[in-house]
Order: C-alpha cells, then sequence, then structure tokens
C-alpha cells in the first residue's frame, strides 16, 4: 500500500458517527481531566482502557488519543491561569502564561494556547507523515548512554531557567532526583529509603507529589495572600481568545520551528515533552525581537512551549509504532491498548499496515481541532476563574486535590504525602528553590538511573569517552552548564571596569 | 522572629542535614543501588555549601546567575528582586501590605496558619472519610470566613460534594467512602 493510499483509508476510518462521536467524547473527557489537579493523561487513558474490547479500533483509538491530547491543553489552562501545571510538560507555560493572567490578558493566553496547540499538532502531523522514511535510521543510532547524557542535560538545563539561583535550583533537582529513588529500586529490588515501612515500598507517586507540590502549596499561598490570584480592582480582562489567535499567525515561523522541536522530541523515545517544551520555550527567547520581555508575559512564552506539546504527541507515536518503544508513558498506555485489540507494532506497521499509523495521524490532526475549538469558546469563561475570591476557591480547590491524591491509588496515605508536598512546596516557593525543578528531577531520576546501569552493562565503565557521541552530547553539557557563571563573570569585570574608568575620569 | 537571611541559613541547614542522611543511608545499599543515590546526595551536600558560602561571601546578594540573560545578551527585563524571572510570590512574612497585625500575630497567620488549614483537611479526611470531609470543609470553611451565611454555606457545600462524588465515585468508581468513622456511620445508617 502506497502513502497516498494509506492516507486515504486511514482516513475513510474515521469517518463513521461512531469514532467521530468517540473522539469527541474522549476530548471533552480529557478536557475535564486534565483540568482537575493530579489527573493527567495518563490516569485518564487507564481508565478508558477497559472499553478497548467491544469497539472498532479507529474508535477506540479516537477516543483514547482524543483523551490524551485534550488532557494537555487542559493542563496548560491550569499553567496559565493559576500558576499550577497540570504535567510536568506545561511548566513552561507559567514562565509567561500566568504574568499574562495577572495582567488581565488571561483570555488572550489561553487563546494563543489553543491555537498553537492546533497549529502545531497539524504541522507536527504533516512532518511526521512526511518523515516517516527518513527517521527510522537515526533513532536506531541513539543508545542507552546518549540518552542518559540527554536526561542529564535536561535537568542541568532547566535549572537555568528556575527562579531564584542556579545552585539552589540544581539543589532542588537533586532532591526531586533523591525523591524518585524512595522505594524499590527497579534493577537490584533492594528497597531503598522505605524505612521498613510498606507504603514506601511502593516510592512516592508522581500525580501525587505534583498535586501537593504546586496545587496545595498554591492553595496555602493563596490563603495567606487573602485575596483572588488576579486583584479584582485592579486587573480588568482587556484582551479576547482572538487576539491570541491572531498572535499565532503574527508569529507563525515560530509556530513552525517549536513544533519541529516537539516532533524530534516526540520521536526520539524516552525524552519527554518537558524537555521539548523547555527547549522551545529557550528558543522562542533566543530569536525573539523582545527578549526582555520574557517573563513578564510575552504571548511567544506561551505559543512556543504549546506548539511543541501539540506537534509532540504526532512525534511519539513514531517509535511506539514503528519499534514498539513508547515515546513516553501515554504512548506505553497506548501499546498496551494495541495489544489488547490483537495489534503488535513493529516494523511492518509502517510497510503491512500503514493505513492504521495514519488513521492515528488523523486522529491527533481532529482531535487537537476539537480541543482548539472547545477551547476558545470556554476561554472566556475560564479567563474569570482566578477573579473569583480566595475564600470561594480555597476549599473547592483544595478538596478537589486530596480527592485527586486518593483517587490515584486508593490510599489515605496519599492525602497525607500531597499535604506533605504541600507544606514543601509551599516552603520552596518561599525561598526560592524551584519546585519546577523538583518535579523534573523526578520525572528523569528512572530514565537516568535506568540508563546509567544499561550503559555501564553494555559499554563498560567508560562509556564516556569511548562513545564519541556520548562524550560530544557531555561536552555539550558541561558547557551550557558552566557558561552562565563564565558569561555573569566577565559582565561583573566588565561592569567593574566601567564604574572604575567612570571614577577615574 | 528570624530575619530572612537567618531564615535562608536555616532550610540551608536542613537541607544539608537531608542530603547527609541520604549519604549515610545510601552507603548501606549494594553498590548497583547506591550508584546513582550517592553522587546525587554529594552533589547535593556541594551545592548547598557552595549556595551557602555564596552568600556568605556576597552579602546582601543572592547568586542569579540567569541562562536567560544568556540567550538575551543581559536584555532580558529584571523584577525589583532582581532575578528577571516570571513574579514571584511575595513573601508573606516581608509583604508589609500582609495586614496591621504585630509581628507575632503576623508569623501566626503567615507561618502557622496555611499548615493548620492542610493539617485540618488531612485530620478530616483520615477520620471521616474524603466525602464527609469535603462536605464539612467546605461548609465550615465558606460560613467562617464570611463567605456566605450557614444555610448558603451548607447548599454551596452539599452541591460541590455532589458533584465530587458524581465525577469520582460515579464515572471513577472510586470508592470515597473510607475513614475511621465510617464503619459505625454505615452501621448506623444500615439500621
Amino acid at each position: 500500500m502506497d502513502m497516498f493510499d494509506a492516507m486515504v483509508v486511514g482516513f475513510v476510518a474515521l469517518l463513521t458517527p461512531q469514532a467521530l462521536l468517540f473522539i469527541t467524547i474522549g476530548v471533552v473527557y480529557g478536557l475535564v481531566i486534565g483540568i482537575l489537579p493530579g489527573l493527567g493523561g495518563i490516569v485518564a487513558m487507564t481508565l478508558l482502557l477497559p472499553f478497548a474490547v467491544g469497539f472498532e479500533p479507529a474508535a477506540f483509538l479516537g477516543m483514547l488519543l482524543g483523551a490524551h491530547i485534550g488532557t494537555i491543553w487542559g493542563s496548560s489552562v491550569t499553567s496559565i491561569l493559576f500558576n499550577v501545571p497540570g504535567a510536568a510538560k506545561s511548566l513552561p507555560l507559567i514562565f509567561d502564561g500566568y504574568p499574562m493572567t495577572l495582567r488581565g490578558e488571561a483570555e488572550r493566553a489561553l487563546g494563543a494556547s489553543a491555537m498553537a496547540a492546533l497549529l502545531g499538532g497539524v504541522i507536527g502531523a504533516v512532518f511526521l507523515a512526511l518523515c516517516i522514511p527518513i527517521v527510522r535510521p537515526l533513532i536506531l543510532l541513539l543508545g542507552p548512554s546518549e540518552l542518559l547524557i540527554m536526561a542529564l542535560w535536561g535537568m542541568t538545563v532547566i535549572a537555568t531557567f528556575s527562579e531564584g539561583s542556579v545552585l539552589k535550583g540544581l539543589t532542588a533537582a537533586c532532591a526531586g532526583v533523591l525523591v524518585a529513588f524512595i522505594g524499590m529500586d527497579p534493577v537490584t529490588a533492594t528497597p531503598r529509603f522505605t524505612f521498613d515501612t510498606l507504603y514506601l515500598l511502593d516510592g512516592v507517586s508522581f500525580p501525587i507529589a505534583m498535586i501537593g507540590i504546586f496545587a496545595v502549596a498554591e492553595m496555602m499561598k493563596l490563603y495567606v495572600k487573602g485575596d483572588s490570584i488576579v486583584s479584582r480592582d485592579v486587573i480588568k480582562n482587556v484582551s479576547s481568545v482572538w487576539d491570541g489567535v491572531r498572535d499565532n499567525f503574527d508569529h507563525i515561523w515560530l509556530v513552525v520551528r517549536a513544533s519541529l522541536i516537539g516532533l524530534w522530541i516526540g520521536v526520539l523515545p524516552g525524552i519527554g515533552a518537558s524537555t521539548g517544551s523547555i527547549a522551545a520555550y529557550a528558543h522562542a527567547v533566543q530569536t525573539s525581537k523582545t527578549p526582555e520581555t520574557f517573563g513578564t508575559g510575552n504571548v511567544e512564552g506561551v505559543i512556543a512551549p504549546d506548539a511543541t506539546l501539540g506537534a509532540n504527541e504526532g512525534g511519539g507515536l513514531l517509535p511506539t509504532l514503528a519499534f514498539g518503544i513508547p515515546g513516553g508513558d501515554t504512548m506505553a498506555l497506548l501499546l498496551i491498548a494495541f495489544y489488547n485489540m490483537g495489534i503488535s507494532p513493529g516494523p511492518q506497521m509502517l510497510t503491512e499496515n500503514l493505513d492504521m499509523v495514519f488513521t492515528l495521524i488523523w486522529i491527533v490532526v481532529l482531535a487537537s481541532m476539537m480541543v482548539a475549538v472547545i477551547g476558545l469558546a470556554v476561554s472566556p469563561l475560564l479567563a474569570r476563574m482566578p477573579n473569583l475570591p480566595a475564600n470561594f476557591m480555597i476549599p473547592i480547590v483544595l478538596s478537589i486535590c486530596f480527592i485527586g491524591a486518593f483517587t490515584v491509588r486508593g490510599r489515605i496515605a496519599d492525602v497525607i504525602v500531597a499535604g506533605l508536598f504541600g507544606g514543601i512546596g509551599y516552603l520552596m516557593e518561599k525561598y526560592h528553590y524551584s519546585r519546577s525543578n523538583f518535579v523534573i528531577g523526578m520525572v528523569l531520576a528512572v530514565m537516568i538511573e535506568r540508563n546509567l546501569h544499561i550503559s555501564l552493562t553494555l559499554y563498560g565503565e567508560f562509556f564516556l569517552f569511548t562513545r564519541p557521541a556520548t562524550l560530544t552530547l557531555f561536552l555539550l553539557l558541561v558547557m551550557t552548564t558552566v557558561w552562565p557563571f563564565v558569561r555573569s563573570r566577565r559582565r561583573r569585570a566588565t561592569k567593574q571596569l566601567e564604574i572604575d574608568e567612570g571614577g577615574s575620569r | 522572629m528570624m530575619s530572612r537571611r537567618a531564615q535562608e541559613y536555616l532550610v540551608a541547614a536542613i537541607i544539608f542535614f537531608l542530603f547527609v542522611s541520604v549519604l549515610y543511608m545510601s552507603l548501606g545499599y549494594g553498590p548497583r543501588a547506591r550508584l546513582v543515590p550517592v553522587p546525587i546526595a554529594v552533589l547535593g551536600i556541594i551545592l548547598i555549601a557552595g549556595q551557602v558560602i555564596w552568600q556568605n561571601l556576597r552579602s546582601g546578594d543572592d547568586l542569579q546567575i540567569d541562562t536567560l540573560d544568556l540567550f538575551t545578551g543581559g536584555k532580558r527585563s529584571h523584577a525589583p528582586d532582581g532575578d528577571g524571572k516570571a513574579p514571584v510570590a511575595v513573601d508573606p512574612a516581608d509583604d508589609q501590605s500582609a495586614g496591621r497585625e504585630d509581628g507575632w500575630r503576623r508569623w501566626l497567620s503567615s507561618e502557622i496558619a496555611p499548615f493548620a488549614l492542610v493539617g485540618l483537611v488531612l485530620v478530616l479526611f483520615f477520620v471521616f472519610g474524603p466525602l464527609l470531609a469535603v462536605l464539612m470543609f467546605t461548609a465550615g470553611y465558606f460560613v467562617l470566613s464570611g463567605q456566605c451565611t450557614l444555610p448558603r454555606g451548607l447548599i454551596y457545600a452539599a452541591v460541590c460534594s455532589g458533584v465530587f462524588y458524581l465525577l469520582f465515585g460515579v464515572v471513577l468508581e472510586v470508592d470515597l467512602n473510607r475513614g475511621l468513622v465510617m464503619p459505625f456511620i454505615n452501621q448506623f445508617v444500615r439500621f
């Protein structure tokens, strides 16, 4: 079957009332789940798995992927409106999305976010279709040692964007890595930092830590602040969603570049969208005509990460379908769904079952369109939420947080852990230890440890020097970590020289 | 009350102690199990020690190396506290507009109260289970904060609890009937 035939057959498979209905249900379900703290894409998709039997594959996959894409934009909403990332991948939206809310431009931010996610999804899908023949040999070149260095680089890059000092940011990242090691070591089955308790043997659940460290901590902060997130008296809504839509077309080349970043990060298995969205944000700063405005509510800081997240899903499909290697945790669930339906991912997917691959690509496009339409429609309503008084928000959001924490594993102990992380997050925020770094450290810890063990087993102790690609990436990591200090020192020396010269005149 | 600098030192000391504890515990594990935790703990100790030393050397000045400045050539705007990032939450303990209370009351309201609030919710969850805890907490908060009267507060709380029950109990099929006293309440209801 050639590519054009596969594209058409794949699209036609979706033109059934059941398939379209299921995609819509999945998207709405995903949006609602995404806005609730802690109940991200993985939880949303897990709950749908039992429905794999009994429905036609295209319809069920439509619901599954639609839910996942819905949760992505849902998590962007919480980042923009409440400074609470619904998922680690939505962290960069806090940097400029939330300041836009504080300025009364929440609708514009949400509109820009929805449109960027749509354009990213479409661009990513188009380029994915064109790149399928090229990507395969490149993916096979990456080994565990390269993935290890990329994970370490992800942590250090993120530390450079932390609020406060870089040292504090890296400290928070190290703390996050160590928290992730609580529980049973997957390599040696050694219980680590469990204090002989059964509960800690399973480790600290990532969604629970996120709920506590962001959502609960934010409500604690709001309780002390005693006002709404946005002061009603001062900030009026000065924007509309269509301003945000127009922003995407004003910065269309940024959207394209960010989409390609997301696509390629998604293609690389195990890297994760978190690194992609941070990389896209950094790229936006680097290429902007007004870099000094980033961090204060520059819409480019919203567009770039969302376009990346939109394109990332399409990219993540490629290693999942072609090699059976999931591009992330949600793709792992997709694999499980495939096996349940009797479909075996592998190289034959790109030859004999290419139409199924294109069905999924078309689902990504359609779901992205639905998310954008629904998102743009409800954004004016969502934008009013930060103006709600604190005394209304706090009990409701705290209740959602703790019930959400309970829902993850059905344990009251998880609620206590969420509360504990809430206290930790509040103190981290107060003393400027980046919570974002902490969470990213937790996410990347497993990848770091797993790839380190595999690298040592396969390549020996000196793999860093025996593999040129690994060494190159490592040198890049060192440079990007050390360079800020060197540059700062140079800048201080220059300023001191200018002061001395000015004084001597 | 402690000065901000003293608080920073205290927090750094606690973090230092935690990293040292992790290092000590990790040394008791096998070589492969401690392969990553030990270097990370050592790195954490070095970083926090470096942060404290740097703070001492540069009095009144946090380490503020901002890589976004690298990208912008130093052109990126800086917030009043100098870090140039997204707006950082105003430290309630430093915010003069937080209230006209004296030092001790301000310290209580800013430091202890939020923890007490979370602690209260946790106790309610543990004793009464998720659903009843939500009902009691939201009703109590709405009424005691002056947001609404008792009847209206109870109605709002009942509506919230009903929505949560539908979403979590019915749609997601989570068992919300948990808590220390729930078995007794269930017996009473059945009786």
